[in-house]
Parts: structure tokens; sequence; C-alpha cells
């Protein structure tokens, strides 16, 4: 039995592999070759001999035929779709233009944002990096099982690394230096600068334009200061001057020597333009000295696995070695632009599988709805699949045929999908551009649409295809062809929306009414943010984030370094103190971000103590703060953030200078704050403080910071962030932030004009100060709220697609059911029945469906609600629901009207003469 | 001419699984055996060969390879498998059955009077 199932799959695979039929044709012709040198043979001419070994044969046509049957191809050949099959298809496409439209938006929205979204995770866990042998550049990373996060402070193990690896060749770290480039004039950037060990130049192997890379030489003390310029940095700053190795430039303000110049393009590590040796101290302590990231490269003829045993075997060396700082620290390595994400927790590769799961379901709902409008077309259908059947057309072969028409459609789709994505791609491009984010992408990823995603666009096409095409196809050409035959004889529609199709649009509706609420309410909410504005003139307000170049006796961790930090504040107090002379500036202040872009954090209040948990497992351990413990944003600002802004207090008050102090501990907190938080209850005079998690080298403990007060109440900033989600702020008093983001009120002159100026005043002060990010403040709450936006652009397009299909899916059900009946109708007209009577009759169990369809649906949307709308402010589920059924009841109606005068207009004379 | 017959249905399958027991033959290989150890006797249209070859390539009994024939051309041999050798056995038995059973139901005559 085995030989014998073996021998039909050699035999399939053969013929589907090869070309069986000009295999047979030649083996047909090698048989009435020989067998006209046979007939030469017994004395006929050689034509003569020619025509009878033919004659003898037989016809080749039918043999070949008889013969693929026999190699069992007949399903084969039996679902293949031709070239007939898409002419045809095309034809449809311009035959039912209402299906086209609809079909082909929606499938197209739907299918952009499943390639979209399946394209960007693979870009993220499985990037390639366009360098010689990019996947064997592999990165090094430390994690601590007791806070589960890296650790980044790996100057100590970089040097055990370099000496002990065999795996690994050219071991190497990095870590960001952006420095001011050149003379830090009125319009300069900054240069994206890194401080790199010179094996990664080597681990590149990516030759210089100009001049040389960096040598292990350039990063012993004492060397001469030198510099490898970038492509865009030496064209841009320095005219592509070819005669520049060599020449002096300052870089943060300090002369270095050009010693070269990479080629276009060239971005190693991450996205840099300026190379910088990274000279560390000679004998670093164990998780002491900078944030460093580690890379290298996998010797000839070491695998990945290979390369993760010795790199673990070396970290468990250490671990005995060091108890006290590596005994909850292991290395591990893996694929560099991996470690770059840090993708592999559970709970990223979950969310990724969910979102993955999540548009191909979107997708299959889609493709259901549309399937519906199909089925319902090919009442229209019935002579033909029919006639064709009679003919000789197996099932397969109609179903094929069908299928083809929906591969037109879904190509359709496919194209509208992929001209939506470019869009996409194209506007996202330019923003990251516009907003300075494209400098941290890495440059391994491009933000367009790339071969991956094509694929993922065109498989999802296909499966599309199978969906709208399959599944009416195999309704359609069931047991029910010969009753058709039959019963087309008397001229009678036999199509009925069976228990399936009327459930799928029960469902259907159901699906649109549970989208439809949330959808709606979070695009009304974004317009009315629009609308509404941030509360105070944003487009007044200049924007720009303010940094200090380290010098070379400053190292370490800019928090733990006084005299870095005491310089930066003394520098960064003189620019405000010049910036408050100028005569159109009208407020000068300094935070940590951008209002409403607040980082988070935990806090408790006094009564209520939070708990501090820690949980452990086989060899990890991992601490939390529990129980009473409450999130909220913590903005740093300077005393004057809120004078600046224009912001009064509602109760109490805001900062004095005297609050800027370090051991001072007055809080202003935001509206939301008070009515999350407090509950409404008087806020003046309550206390809490900040809750930390303080990593150790056997563990962690918690560390609760110092108490706040609360001083006064402010309402929320930005005022559009009442119709997004609102947090919870706390406004904590500070003198030292870096990067400082500097907010300058400008008055009688446009902001941008204004950057100008500015550039000149922080040069003046010191060259190695520099800034990033110059712009108005209107343009950057417009590029920070953006994401919100296309996430509510998405919802609302995906709810008018679910939405216009419904209605089209209501429509094709009405339809339906009045040609189906149309005997009927025009008897019982004829009979004497009211005409409007006799429809609302027929109609009744379609609204009936339609009732079921939105009761699922709105029992759907309010289970749903906590985890949409439901906690934004201003959603009444008591109004909103409601409305939304009333609503597709109307849409249902409107679906009935054309139906419904088709059906009013029946002549029974006619109906009755078709029989 | 006359004294040739038509083979019955089925009968061409186990004719070729003789003829290919013989040793590896190419389609018309296969037809000029047939006739050879039938003596001539049974009439076989010749294109019905090859459906008759596939379909027991498809079932196991015979396996085929391209090889260059007596006149230097691509040709695809046949042979016998274990499957098929075993086939023409239990068929051969069974058609020896059958034809012994119809010879003795003819020669059979009249008992008493």
């Amino acid at each position: 039995m085995l030989s014998g199932f073996s021998a039909r799959v050699r035999s399939l695979v053969n013929g589907l592999k090869n070309d069986p039929d000009a295999d047979m044709q030649a083996e047909f012709a090698h048989h009435m070759e020989l067998r006209a040198r046979d007939l030469v043979r017994s004395g006929l001419s050689p034509e003569d001999a020619r025509r009878q070994a033919r004659v003898e044969f037989g016809g080749t046509y039918n043999f070949q035929e008889a013969g693929r049957e026999a190699r069992g191809l007949r399903w084969f050949d039996a679902m293949r779709i031709s070239w007939l099959d898409i002419k045809l298809g095309a034809r449809m496409i311009y035959r039912y233009p209402g299906l086209t439209l609809v079909g082909g938006v929606a499938m197209g929205v739907a299918i952009a944002l499943g390639a979209g979204v399946m394209g960007v995770i693979a870009l993220m866990r499985d990037p390639k990096i366009p360098l010689d042998e990019g996947d064997r550049i592999v990165g090094i990373q430390v994690w601590s099982v007791a806070s589960f996060n890296a650790e980044r402070r790996i100057a100590f193990d970089l040097a055990t690394w370099k000496a002990e690896l065999k795996t690994v060749r050219d071991v190497g770290a990095f870590r960001s230096a952006v420095r001011a480039v050149g003379a830090n004039d009125a319009k300069a950037e900054p240069g994206r600068g890194v401080e790199m060990n010179a094996s990664g130049f080597r681990v590149a192997r990516v030759k210089p334009l100009l001049g040389r890379y960096l040598l292990d030489d350039d990063e012993r003390p004492g060397a001469p200061l030198v510099v490898v310029l970038g492509h865009e940095i030496w064209s841009g700053r320095f005219g592509s001057d070819s005669t520049i190795v060599g020449k002096t430039v300052k870089i943060g303000g300090v002369p270095h020597i050009v010693v070269g110049v990479m080629p276009k393009g060239f971005a190693f590590p991450i996205n840099y333009n300026m190379w910088l040796p990274l000279r560390l101290e000679p004998h670093p302590e164990p998780r002491q000295g900078p944030v460093l990231y580690a890379f290298g490269r996998l010797a000839p003829n070491a695998t990945v696995e290979q390369g993760r045993a010795e790199v673990a075997a070396v970290g468990d060396r250490a671990a005995k070695q060091f108890p006290k700082t590596h005994e909850r620290i292991r290395p591990r390595l893996m694929p560099f632009a991996q470690s770059w994400f840090e993708l592999d927790s559970p709970e990223t590769v979950l969310v990724q599988r969910a979102a993955q799961v999540a548009v191909v379901l979107l997708l299959m709902i889609i493709c259901v709805n549309i399937a519906i409008l199909v089925y319902a077309r090919t009442a229209t259908r019935q002579a033909e699949i029919a006639v064709r059947s009679v003919l000789g057309a197996s099932r397969g072969r109609i179903v094929a045929q069908l299928v083809g028409e929906a591969l037109v459609l879904a190509g359709l789709g496919a194209a509208v999908g992929l001209a939506l994505i470019s869009l996409i791609a194209a506007q996202v491009d330019t923003i990251l551009i516009e907003t300075g984010a494209s400098a941290v992408i890495p440059f391994w990823m491009k933000v367009d649409v790339s071969a991956e995603t094509v694929a993922y666009l065109v498989a999802l096409a296909f499966l599309a295809a199978l969906i709208i095409g399959v599944v009416p196809a195999l309704q359609v050409t069931g047991r029910r062809v010969q009753a058709s035959l039959q019963r087309l004889a008397g001229g009678h529609s036999t199509v009925s929306m069976g228990k399936m199709w009327t459930s799928l649009i029960i469902v259907e509706v159901a699906i649109t009414v549970a989208i439809l609420p949330s959808s709606v309410f979070m695009a009304s909410e974004s317009l009315k943010a629009m609308m509404t504005g941030p509360g105070f003139p944003a487009e007044e307000y200049l924007m720009a984030e303010l940094s200090v170049n380290r010098e070379q006796n400053e190292a370490g961790p800019r928090e733990e370094d006084p005299a870095y930090t005491q310089r930066a504040t003394r520098l960064r107090y003189e620019v405000i103190r010049r910036l408050g002379a100028e005569p159109n500036v009208a407020g000068v202040s300094f935070s940590a971000g951008i209002p409403g872009s607040e980082s988070s954090t935990q806090i408790e209040i006094e009564g209520a103590a939070a708990k501090f948990e820690g949980r452990s497992g086989e060899g990890w351990q991992t601490y939390r703060w529990g129980e009473n413990s409450l999130r909220v944003r913590l903005a740093l600002v300077d005393a004057a953030f809120f004078d600046a802004f224009a912001v009064t207090p509602i109760i109490g008050r805001t900062f004095r200078p005297s609050d800027a102090v370090p051991s001072a501990t007055a809080a202003v907190v935001n509206r939301t704050f008070v009515d999350s938080l407090l509950k409404g209850s008087n806020p003046l005079g309550v206390k809490f403080r900040e809750l930390r998690i303080r990593d150790r080298a056997d563990g962690a403990e918690e560390d609760r910071g110092p108490w706040q007060e609360i001083v006064g109440v402010v309402q929320n900033l930005p005022a559009h962030v009442d119709y997004e989600r609102p947090q919870a702020v706390w406004y904590a008093v500070t003198r030292n932030i870096e990067p400082a983001t500097l907010a300058i009120h400008v008055r009688g002159t446009d902001p941008t004009i204004f950057a100008t100026r500015l550039r000149t005043i922080t040069a003046g002060v010191d060259q190695g100060m520099f800034l990033r990010k110059v712009q108005p403040l209107d343009d950057v709450l417009w590029q920070t709220h953006l994401p919100l936006r296309l996430i509510t652009a998405t919802l609302v397009a995906v709810a008018i697609s679910v939405l216009i299909l419904s209605s089209a899916g209501l429509y094709a059900l009405m339809s339906v059911i009045v040609t189906r009946r149309r005997r009927e109708i025009g008897i019982r007209i004829a009979l004497g029945a009211d005409q409007r009577r006799v429809l609302t009759g027929i109609f009744s169990r379609a609204a009936l469906q339609i009732g079921a369809g939105i009761a699922l649906g709105i029992t759907v949307a309010a289970i749903m609600l906590p985890f949409t709308a439901g906690e934004m402010k201003g959603f009444n589920a008591f109004l909103v629901l409601p409305a939304v059924a009333l609503f597709m009841l109307a849409v249902g109606a409107i679906a009935a009207v054309g139906p419904a005068r088709r059906g009013l207009a029946i002549q029974p004379s006619a109906v009755l003469k078709e029989d | 001419m006359a004294d040739q017959a038509d083979l019955l249905p089925g009968t061409l399958d186990i004719l070729i699984l003789k003829a290919v027991s013989l040793g590896k033959l190419h389609g018309y290989g296969v037809l000029l055996r047939i006739e050879q150890i039938s003596g001539g006797a049974l009439r076989i249209q010749q294109g019905a060969l090859y459906p008759a070859l596939y379909r027991l390539e498809y079932q196991g009994f015979i396996a085929s390879e391209w090889g260059t024939s007596e006149n230097n051309r691509k040709a695809k041999y046949y042979r016998l498998t274990p499957a098929g050798k075993k086939q023409l056995g239990e068929e051969t038995a069974s058609w020896n059955r059958l034809a012994e059973a119809i010879a003795r139901s003819l020669a059979a005559t009249p008992q008493g009077a």
C-alpha cells in the first residue's frame, strides 16, 4: 500500500513539475517514428509509412487527455485558473462597478493595514544589516535578572570579552556623542556623533572615502584628538572639501584633526555621521562607568549558537569570580540588529503575535462581507453556471473560474492597498525627517515599501481571493445546480440566502455596531482636540533642546558628575538670562520635555503606603510596586515654567524662585491628578512621594523618595489632552536638567525667525553648547499627537469600510429576497393583496435579522467599552449606544428602499406570463 | 488479420505487465513484445497503449526512466516493479482460473438421454 501511495505521489509531482504534455508528445512521436521505420523495411515509401504509422496510432489528443487523467492530473486540470478566467473577472469588474468600488476599497484598506503591520514586525524581528556579511555582526548585551533590564555599564566586561572570546572577533563598544561641529554657527544642527572603538570599522568592512578610519592607537590616552566625518557633514558643513583630511575642526568646541571621511550612506553602528575614538578608564570597576553598547563579528566558521555558548560560559566564570557584582547579571549574544530593540521579552512577542492575528482577522471579516455581495451577484449567473455544468464543466472547473474572477477583484484591492501603503510610508518618512526622529532610526531600517511588505501584500490578496471566491462558488455549484437547470426552464431564480449567509449578515451588522461607537467617539474627540488647541498661543513659542558638551575631564554618568552639572547649569541660566533681555522675548523657561509628553513614574500618597513586591523563579528575580502605588506623569520644570506659559493656578499657587533648591518639597499637580487620584478632595497640603527601584548587585531594593507637598493645582496642559486620555501630572521644580527643553515665548516676530537669534546667543555663551530640534511649539504638538491621530484615522477608515459593506450586504439581502419571491409577490398582488402589506410581510424577516445583529453588536460594544472609549471623558454609553442602534436601523431602511421600489413595481400580469 | 482478436476490456494491463516482466522496454517495444508473445493473435490500438502505461505507473506496478533508444532518440523505458511482479502473478492466476472455468463450461456435453 505504501509503495502504491508513493508511486501516486511521485506521478503527481512529476506531472505538476515537468511538462507532461510535452513528454507524452515526445513518446508518441518516438513510437510513430519506429513504426514508420518498420513499415519502410516492409516495403512502403517513407511518406506512406509515416502516414500509416499515424493512422495506426490514432488521435494523439484523446490519448493525451486520457494520459493526463491516468496520471491523476484531472483535478489539477479542473482547478487550473486560465487566462480566460482572468479576462472574465476583468469583465465582472466593469459590469458591477458598485461591488468593485466597495469591495476594492474595503479590501485595499484591510490589505494595506495587514501588510503594513506584518512588514513592520518582520523588519523589527528579522532585520537585515546591509553590510558585508551583515548577519555575522553580533551584539553582546548584559541582562540583569534582578531588575529584568539590560545592564549597560559594561566597560569592565568589555575588557574580558576582548581578551577571552574566540568565537567573536573585533569586540568593541560605542556610545552616543552628540557634539557641535565647526564654529557652531547660527544655522548648525549638531553632529550625530559616536565614540566608538576602532574595531567597529573592521566589523563594518567599509573603506573610507578619504583618508583613513579610526585606529586602535587613537584610543590611547594622550593621543591627538581625531575625528572621522560622515558624508552628510562633510558635504553639508564643509562643502565636500577634498583637502579636509589633516585639517583641524572644532568638535564640541575642542579642536580635532580630521583623519578621514566615510562614504555616503555609512552610519554604523546605528545612525551616526561623525566618529570619535572611545577612550575609557584603563582599569574600570565592575558595573561602573559610562553606558556602552557592545558589538563584534563572528569568527570565520563560528556560528551564533557557538558564540552564545562561549559568551554564556564567560559570564558564568565572571559570576563565580565577582559574585558581588556579577552574580545576577548574564551576558548574551544575539544578532546586532536584535540587540538594539530588545524584542525578546514574552510580552513583546505576545503583542506582535496578537497584532498579526488581529490584522489577518480584520481582513477575513472584510472578505466575508464581500463574499456575501459576490454570492448575491451570482443570482444573475445561475443560467450560465447550470449550462456550463451540463456541457461537461466539473464543479472544480466552475469554482476555479469564480476564484479567478475573485483574484481579479482581490488584485484590485491589492493595488489599492499598495497605493495606500506607499502614501503612508512617504508621509511617515517626511514626518520622521521633520521631527528629527529619523536620526535615531537605525541605518538598516528604511521607511519604504520593502520587498517583504509587498510579499505580505500579495499573500493577503491571495487569501482574500480564496475567501471571496471559494465559499460563494462552492455554495452556488452545490447539489442545487441540477435543480437550477430544471427550474430555470420555468424562468425562476433559485438562489436563496440560506442560514449560513443570513447568519453572516447578522454578524456583519453586529461587527459594524460594535466598532462604530468607539471609532466615532474617538474621531469626534480627536476633532474637538484639534479645534480646542493647547489652551495657550503655541504658535508664539519656540522650542529647542539645549545641551552642553562634556569636557575631557568629565566622565561617568551625567547625574553623578557634579562638575559637569554645575557647569551646565551655569551656562544654561546664562542663556536664559540673555534671552530674557531680548526685546522680542516675553518669557523663557525650560523643562525636561514638551508639555503633554512627560515621562511616567509611580508615587504613593501619605497614609496609604505602597507595597514593594518581589517575584522569583529559576535563576531570575523581578521586583515591582504593587498595591497603593499610583502611576503619574512627572514633569521636571524650572520655577518660571508656569509664568512662561501664562498658566494661573486653579487653587493654591505655582512655583516661586525659592522652590528651586535641592531640599524643596513644593509640588504642583494638574486637575486630573486631583480628580482621579484624590477623588476631588482638597489637595492643598496633601503629601506624596516618588517610588523607585534601586538595583543592587544581589537583587533590588525599594527606594521611596522624599515627601512632596501639593501647593497648587493647574489646568491640564496642553488643554486638548482633555479630549484624549488625560493623565495625572506632577510638576516638580528643578535647576538641573540635561538636555533641557527651552520654551521661549516670542512676541512681535515669527518664532522661526527668532531661531537664528537663539543660536547666536547660545554660541555666544559657550562654543560647547548646541541646540537641536529648534521649531515652533505648534509644529511640535502637531507631530507629537500625530500617531494618535493616525490611529484614530485608521479606526475610522476601518469602521467606514465595515459600515459600507454592511449596507451593501443588507441591500443584497433585500434584493435577493425580492428577486426570489418575485412570482409570489406578483400572484398575491394579482389576487388583490395590498402591495405595501405584501412587502412588509416579506421584509419583516430581514428586519428581524437586522435587529438581531444590532442587539448582538450593542452587547459586544457594551462589553468592549472598558477597553475602548469607555474611559474617555464625555463618553456617555446610555446616549451613544442607542444612537448607534437607531443609525443602523436607518441604514437598513435605506438599504431596503431600492429593492422595495422594485418590488412595488412588479406587474402581476408580467409575472404570470412568465409561466 | 482474420486471426487477430480484439482485447477484452481490462486485459491490456496484464499483457503490458507480462511484456515488461521480460525486460525493460519503451512503448513501441512493449507493443512489439505483446505481438511477439501472442504470436500476432491480439489486435491492439497502438495509441491506447500509453494511457494504460501511465495508469500502471500511477498505480506503482511499473516505473519509468528516460534513456536513448536504438535510433538514438530520447525514449522512456518501462520496467516492472516488485509490486507489479506481485500483481502480475495474481492477475495471471486469476485469469487462468477464469479461462479454465470457461473452457470447462464450453466443453460440457449433455448428460443422459
